[in-house]
């Protein structure tokens, strides 16, 4: 067991270095489909792939290290040829794929997929492998890596009177085997095997096969009752949680050494005054461990800051599949990768990065055109422009669709400027209609896109001009988690706003309150401003005290301003956020939470997505009317 | 130059000698052969220069003496208004002493008359208002002896007044003795009641200490009741403790049983440990719910025996208020014993000061009579020695006048001196 | 040998198998969770990470005034969740033979995999994938 612990270890590290040298690979090699002749740049590939054959002949990663050794071969072969031939480079592609599948197998824990086929095949049939390779890939190009086989979740109810339900648990886990890899069950099989009273068997099976399929595969046995298939939601967790890694600068690591050992020498300072009852000696290693504390907060942070680079990578080879595919030209820039952000926002913005490049090549770009990637930082945010040359979005089709899809009366739709037109590519609603994306020149997830940023606490602008050309403007923060936020209280209940979506704050009389349609309005700058009680929102008491004045707090919604009433504020803050674990993350408008200095947990609303939340609410209301 | 009357006519001399040579030398210088001629010549002019000196001579010399008998004559008739001149020479001699001495006697009795004069003046003058007061005084003496016979006769008729008030207070102070002694006898009468009241009031108030030294005792077993159950809520809350940290420790038993078989294989013997732990926790928890259940049977009776003396507390408490009654009555009559003992106590006192003040009068007015004759006695002398008084003065005044005229005579005779030229014009 | 917490909601007794078991603890201080639904009675701070506690028996509907003096917390990671629960008992060892068939016919019901005797009590053995897979879908 304990050996096992330890390559587990070795493991975690392997996945991630192979995995940075793939990333590296894919690019060199599509840098050597222009330059074909670069020495440099083959040697370079040889070196990524000779550094994968060694790494994965050590773990015992047997046909990964053929693979790479296959690749290092023809590489080699390139090398005296002195250029790399058009097929070559196709070659060389799909055998990076193939590693990054067999890398995804490791990942999973299920054995290593057959590469013979790529080793056996001339450089001509090879060519015809990628191909094919690549036809699969497109299925879910978003996820290049780990999507290449469906993982569905199938959960089995037994009958109560099933004599022998271990037994029977077991034999549905070795049919399920047979139509794809099982990667996880409950109960597990060795609790199974211990004789566990199974009633309700769930297995996550990697597979293939369609859920009909594996119906089938069940179809007959005894003991039964009912078969059924949910979405995963464990795929990104797994992801998320078991493999990340992180990397550490050796310099950056002693500190860390000098800093604990500060901080064991403090422990003793204070433990020692302690005993002495000396109080200056107490605040004096107490304000010593507010310094340390501090300086280890900031180098914690460090650690976790990585280069944009790390997200960008693929974009290329994205670009390049996706030309291929749909027959266009389409140049990618990218400029100002060496950003550093923080992980966990590198990792939110990846998604929304891949499906941005990905529509912009898809729906944006007719036949040949230029995206553009420009990253660069602007006091504590981050920003990440994309741009397009292609046809633009048409800010009148958007109000027509608004009307159509009955989002808005025509009144309101005409109302509406263009910024606010194009906002409402980001509504569900409106988005997420195929029909709509085809039309519009717009893919669809773009609310995805917004709701991915705005949890980090970050903004999402977006131009575009009708044949010119569409730019996304991403800000996010550099650091995640602090974040300042505006403290209010409702019906004794405390809640933290996020500042930037904070307008002002206004403390209005009652009666200038309006009423309109049983609506009340406040006319703030000449401006109609809707106003909500967050008490009502966020399904609490309505406060009967009897005040004459109003707390406000005016926040932008959708593109325009809402106020929401509060019952007292309470202050701001900085805060340290922290994403909030299932289920806790699906309560609707709740976008994370802190923890302050005496340990009670403030939540995080973003007023934003409660009021979204209010209008989606409504939507079938007008819908049917 | 001065030079001496005998030392010019030792020069006139002289000058005849060597007028006589000078001639006989000159002579024959004329040509005369004559001898004879010669000596006529000569002698006849030795002659008249001698004769011309001689006159000259005794001509300067009267005149001077003339000058200072005239002087002289002048003094004596009693001018002294003027002071003598010699005329200017060139050689001064003992004439000019003699009146320089002259004139220092004119000059003397001058000041000496003035002063006579003077003084004279100021002793008649004094003398003149001598005798004027001398008789002022004989005047007031008499008038003063007069006086003094009046008072002396008003002295006797007042010692007559003074021996009639001294009887009145003698008879007085008599009468306040009768008082203070009547006062003496309230006074006793009253202590006699005080000390009978204040006897009741002490034997109530002993009653009273003994009850409530009773009702202490009670209390303070009552008390002792209620702090024991205090005692017993203190055991309560230890208990209390303990059966939090045998929770908790069941709760870290559980906790490790958890952790042991997450540790698996090798948390089987930590799993044992934690369920012994767990036993103990129980087994604990067991045994402070049965201390719980004691006390709280303690506790009630406990409670039982506090409401009982309570009651009993109760009723005492009616018994020492009657006592309190009693005990307020007779601090009454104390009070009001005590007032009128005051009361009589002052009114004795009184009277004693009364008494000793009019006894106080009877020698004051004894020591006034004894005053009032000496004083008619010391008049009379008095009287005596005033009318001898004015006598003297009587001769005072006679011999004041007598100076006044000797002074005045004294100034008449004074006056025969002419001091000074105004004083000769009088 | 399976080891089992026995727990009590109300005046019902429950089992849980300690391999889903974080850790036990007495009932924490509980902060507001926005919009949460009745039965989340708030969130716990569990070392460092935010936890709802679900009060179990209000959510199968056992007994919604039930006190909660414990917490029983889940592993935190996928599903991190604390039950709130009235007490818990003892852990005990868990025989397979002696469990007896239940019938998943309230909702209740459903997260109860089936009766287990121990020494005269019947406990009910808690389902709690079933709970959790329930969790995800709200």
């Amino acid at each position: 067991m304990g050996s096992t612990m330890d390559m587990s270890k070795y493991h975690d590290l392997f996945l991630t270095e192979t995995g940075e040298h793939l990333r590296r690979m894919s690019r060199l090699t599509l840098a050597l489909e222009k330059e074909p002749a670069d020495r440099n740049g083959i040697d370079a590939l040889f070196r990524e792939a000779h550094s994968i054959k060694g790494m994965a002949a050590s773990m015992g990663f047997d046909a990964t290290a053929r693979l790479a050794h296959h690749l290092e071969d023809l590489l080699a072969g390139f090398r005296d040829a002195g250029t790399v031939p058009a097929q070559g480079v196709d070659l060389l592609l799909s055998g990076v794929d193939l590693l990054e599948g067999l890398l995804a197998d490791i990942t999973a824990g299920v054995a290593e997929r057959d590469v013979s086929i790529l080793i056996a095949a001339p450089i001509e049939a090879a060519v015809a492998v990628a191909v094919s390779v690549e036809e699969d890939r497109s299925d879910s190009p978003i996820e290049p890596v780990t999507e290449l086989l469906q993982r569905v979740q199938v959960v089995i109810d037994l009958t109560a009177d099933a004599l022998a339900p271990s037994a029977r648990a077991l034999l549905i886990l070795n049919a399920l085997g047979s139509a794809g890899q099982v990667e996880a069950c409950k109960p597990t099989i060795a609790e199974i095997q211990q004789g566990f009273p199974v009633r309700q068997l769930s297995v996550w099976l990697k597979s293939h096969c369609s859920e009909e399929e594996i119906s089938r595969t069940l179809h007959g046995m005894a003991d039964i009752k009912q078969v059924s298939f949910q979405l995963d939601r464990r795929k990104s967790s797994l992801r998320d949680d078991d493999s990340r890694t992180v990397r550490v600068r050796t310099a950056l690591f002693d500190q860390f050494i000098n800093l604990t050992g500060e901080l064991i020498t403090n422990r003793y300072m204070l433990q020692s005054a302690a005993r002495a009852g000396d109080w200056q000696e107490i605040k004096e290693g107490l304000s010593l461990l507010t310094r340390l504390v501090g300086d280890l907060h900031h180098h914690v942070l460090q650690v976790r800051m990585t280069p944009l680079e790390s997200i960008t990578a693929n974009l290329p080879r994205l670009v390049r599949d996706h030309c291929r595919k749909t027959g266009k030209t389409v140049n990618l820039e990218i400029s100002g990768e060496g950003l550093e952000l923080d992980r966990t926002i590198l990792e939110a913005l990846s998604d929304p990065l891949v499906h941005m490049v990905r529509n912009a090549v898809d729906h944006a770009i007719e036949k040949q055109g230029t995206i553009s990637i420009k990253a660069w930082r602007e006091k504590d945010m981050a920003m990440i422009e994309i741009a397009d040359d292609g046809r633009g979005i048409d800010p009148e089709m958007i109000r027509g669709k608004l009307v159509e899809r009955g989002l808005l009366k025509e009144s309101q739709a005409a109302e509406l400027s263009k910024r606010k037109l194009l906002q409402w590519i980001c509504h569900p609603g409106f988005s997420s209609r195929d029909t709509v994306s085809e039309t519009s020149g717009r893919g669809v997830g773009m609310d995805v896109v917004k709701s991915a940023l705005e949890s980090l606490g970050g903004m999402l602008e977006i131009d575009s001009e009708v044949g010119v050309g569409t730019r996304f403007l991403l800000k996010a923060p550099l650091i995640v988690a602090i974040i300042k936020i505006l403290l209010v209280e409702c019906a004794g209940r405390e809640v933290g706003l996020p500042i930037t979506r904070v307008l002002r704050i206004l403390d209005i009389e009652k009666k200038k309150i309006q009423l309109s349609g049983g609506e009340p309005l406040l006319l703030i700058d000449d401006e109609h401003v809707p106003l909500y009680s967050l008490n009502h929102l966020l399904w609490l008491p309505e406060q009967v005290e009897a005040s004459s004045t109003v707390h406000l707090v005016i926040c932008e919604s959708q593109g325009s301003k809402i106020g929401l009433m509060v019952d007292r504020l309470s202050g701001q803050r900085e805060a340290f956020i922290k994403a909030l674990p299932s289920p806790l993350n699906r309560l609707q408008g709740v976008s994370g939470a802190t923890i302050k200095g005496d340990g009670r947990i403030l939540f995080i609303v973003d007023p934003n997505a409660l009021f979204y939340d209010e209008k989606t609410f409504i939507e079938p209301e007008m819908e049917a009317g | 130059m001065r030079v001496g009357i005998s030392h010019k006519f030792i020069m006139g001399f002289i000058i005849v000698v060597a007028s006589i040579v000078g001639f006989n030398m000159l002579v024959p210088l004329l040509g005369l052969e004559e001898y004879w001629w010669h000596q006529v010549f000569s002698v006849a002019g030795a002659l008249l220069v001698g004769l011309i000196l001689g006159t000259l001579f005794s001509r300067l010399f009267t005149s001077n003496i003339r000058i200072l008998r005239e002087a002289a004559e002048r003094i004596s008739s009693g001018d002294l208004s003027r002071s003598l001149h010699l005329p200017d020479t060139m050689f001064p001699d003992e004439t000019y002493d003699l009146a320089l001495s002259l004139n220092n006697v004119n000059d003397n009795l001058k000041s000496l008359v003035g002063a006579v004069r003077s003084s004279s003046g100021q002793v008649a003058i004094a003398a003149q208002g001598l005798s004027a007061t001398a008789q002022e005084m004989t005047a007031s003496s008499h008038e003063l002896s007069n006086t003094v016979e009046q008072i002396s006769r008003g002295a006797e008729s007042q010692a007559e007044t003074v021996e009639t008030t001294s009887r009145l207070i003698k008879d007085m102070a008599l009468n306040t003795e009768l008082v203070v002694a009547a006062a003496g006898k309230v006074l006793e009468a009253v202590d006699l009641t005080v000390s009978t009241a204040q006897q009741g009031g002490e034997t109530a108030r002993r009653t009273m200490e003994g009850m409530k030294q009773i009702l202490l005792n009670i209390e303070q077993s009552g008390e002792q009741v209620v702090s024991f159950g205090g005692e017993l809520q203190k055991v309560g809350k230890i208990v209390e403790v303990i059966n939090a940290v045998a929770q908790k420790t069941n709760l870290l038993a559980l906790n490790a049983t958890i952790e042991a078989a997450r540790a698996g294989e090798y948390g089987r013997g930590f799993a044992v440990v934690a369920e012994e732990i767990r036993k103990l926790a129980d087994s604990t928890a067991e045994s402070a719910g049965e201390i719980t259940q004691l006390i709280g049977k303690v506790q009630t009776n406990g409670l039982s025996v506090e409401k009982s003396l309570r009651a009993s507390i109760e009723e005492m408490d009616e018994g020492e208020k009657a006592i309190d009654l009693t005990s307020t009555a007779f601090s009454a009559i104390i009070d009001t014993a005590v007032n009128a003992q005051r009361r009589a106590f002052s009114i004795t006192e009184l009277s004693n000061k009364q008494l000793e003040g009019a006894k106080y009068l009877v020698g004051a007015i004894d020591e006034i009579s004894q005053v009032v004759s000496d004083n008619a006695a010391a008049t009379q002398e008095g009287s005596a020695a005033t009318e001898q008084q004015s006598a003297s003065m009587e001769e005072m005044a006679h011999a004041a006048q007598d100076l006044t005229r000797y002074a005045e005579s004294l100034i008449d005779k004074v006056k025969l001196f002419q001091l000074e030229n105004s004083l000769s014009a009088d | 040998m399976k080891q089992v917490l026995i727990f009590r909601l109300g005046s019902e007794w429950f089992g849980l198998q300690i391999s889903c078991i974080q850790e036990i603890s007495e009932m924490p201080q509980l902060d507001y969770i926005p919009r949460a639904p009745v039965w989340l009675m708030g969130a716990m701070n569990f070392h460092g990470n935010i936890m709802p506690v679900l009060d179990l028996g209000a959510y199968l509907g056992i007994e919604s005034l039930m006190t909660v003096t414990k917490v029983v917390v889940m592993p935190p990671g996928q599903e991190g969740i604390a039950l709130g629960v009235t007490d818990v008992f003892r852990i005990v060892h868990y025989d397979p033979d002696d469990c007896l068939p239940c019938r998943h016919d309230t909702k209740q019901k459903k997260f109860i995999q089936h009766l287990y005797d121990y020494e005269g009590l019947v406990v009910n053995m808690f389902d709690i994938s079933t709970l959790i897979e329930e969790l995800k879908t709200i």
